[in-house]
């Protein structure tokens, strides 16, 4: 290969000459995809015009097929796995300590709490407080309410005293839904 | 060997291709380098219809980026690259379409016919394995290199640090390795031929 089967007729100027021995040389790196025609122009140029520089490289390819195709599986996989973009790791976030103890605290006083509730003959409520309230009734006498939990009695004191009317009861006992926190002055 | 007669592409008109970057210049271009691209395809490709495939494949790469070409000098440079590109390509994608399978392998075998183009015999399974196995007659210098940058895709930096030893002195055995390869699959080829 001395250069003699490179075609220079009605050729575009390069800033070199290279000889098929120089070419040959790099066909190598060529081959092996080290330069291309952005690195090295005159020697694709070269390339291009050349027919024996052409077989030459055309073999350093069908090598490079040939150990491609016959590349291990293990190969394969490693060869993917540096390609596939790298996962990020997975962050494990950890509370500063005393935000851990509250965490903790809380959880463990709600549960004894509703342990608690849970118990037989225990309710969240368990002895309902009583009010006696003096309030003034429709006809303009004083009349005594009982609250106990849900339930309300109205108390007459005429009733007592015996001076009620006949048909008015002595009691009057009233449930209501909500607690008796409200009351008429 | 006679020589590529390639019309060169006028000076002007190159510019004018360049400078304006229409996509008439770009098949003006084609059809007076039409001749020089197809016999570069025909190396690795020898039937007619997979020329074709392969040259319509390169004629839209020069469509889409004769304007990033600047160097007029380096114009057949680049078309040779594209058009070489596109064949390995090809080849690539053939084998992992046919994927070495035996029937392949037995109908070559079979009807004698190893393929008119090179490309075409290599893509047989025994050719394929001869050249592994060349591969595994190198001097473990050479051959641990290859291994690295075919199998595990390394570039040479990486092959270098994984070695201990200079980038030169990567490349140096890179191209000993894939020149004895290469002398090895010539070899075969002329035998077989």
């Amino acid at each position: 290969m001395s250069g003699s089967p490179v075609d220079h007729t009605n050729d575009e100027q390069t800033s070199r000459d290279l000889t098929c021995e120089e070419v040959a040389a790099l066909l190598p790196l060529v081959a092996d995809g080290a330069l291309d025609a952005a690195a090295d122009p005159a020697l694709f140029t070269h390339l291009a015009r050349c027919c024996e520089c052409q077989d030459d490289l055309m073999l350093y390819d069908l090598v490079t097929v040939a150990l491609e195709a016959t590349r291990p599986a293990t190969a394969d996989s490693s060869v993917s796995r540096q390609r596939e973009p790298k996962r990020e790791p997975i962050r494990h976030v950890f509370l500063p300590w005393p935000a851990a103890l509250a965490a903790s605290l809380a959880v463990a006083v709600g549960l004894w709490m509703w342990l608690a509730s849970m118990q037989p003959g225990r309710t969240a409520h368990t002895a309902p407080a009583t009010q006696v309230v003096q309030v003034v009734g429709a006809d303009g006498q004083p009349v005594y309410v009982v609250v106990q939990g849900d339930q309300v009695t109205v108390i007459d004191p005429r009733a007592i005293d015996g001076k009620a009317p006949a048909n008015q009861p002595q009691v009057t006992p009233v449930k209501f839904n909500t607690a008796p926190a409200a009351t008429t002055p | 060997m006679a020589p590529l007669a390639t019309s060169s592409v006028p000076i002007a008109f190159a510019e004018t291709a360049f400078s304006s970057g229409n996509s008439h210049a770009a098949i003006d271009l084609l059809t007076r380098e039409e001749g020089a691209l197809r016999r570069i395809i025909q190396r690795y490709v020898r039937d007619a219809a997979t020329v074709d495939d392969v040259y319509q494949e390169v004629s839209l790469k020069v469509l889409k980026r004769i304007d990033s070409v600047r160097d007029l000098a380096a114009l057949r440079g680049w078309l040779f690259q594209l058009a070489r590109n596109a064949c390995l390509d090809y080849l690539r994608r053939e084998d992992r379409r046919q994927g070495l399978s035996h029937d392949v392998l037995a109908e070559h075998t079979a009807s004698g016919d190893l393929g008119r183009n090179p490309g075409e015999q290599f893509l047989s399974r025994e050719r394929v394995s001869a050249v592994r196995r060349a591969l595994d007659h190198l001097p473990t210098s050479q051959r641990e290199v290859l291994l690295l940058r075919i199998d595990e895709g390394l570039d040479h930096e990486a092959i270098a640090e994984r070695l201990h030893i200079s980038r030169q002195a990567v490349e140096v055995r890179l191209c000993r390795g894939r020149a004895a390869l290469k002398n090895q699959l010539e070899d075969i080829m002329r035998g077989a031929l």
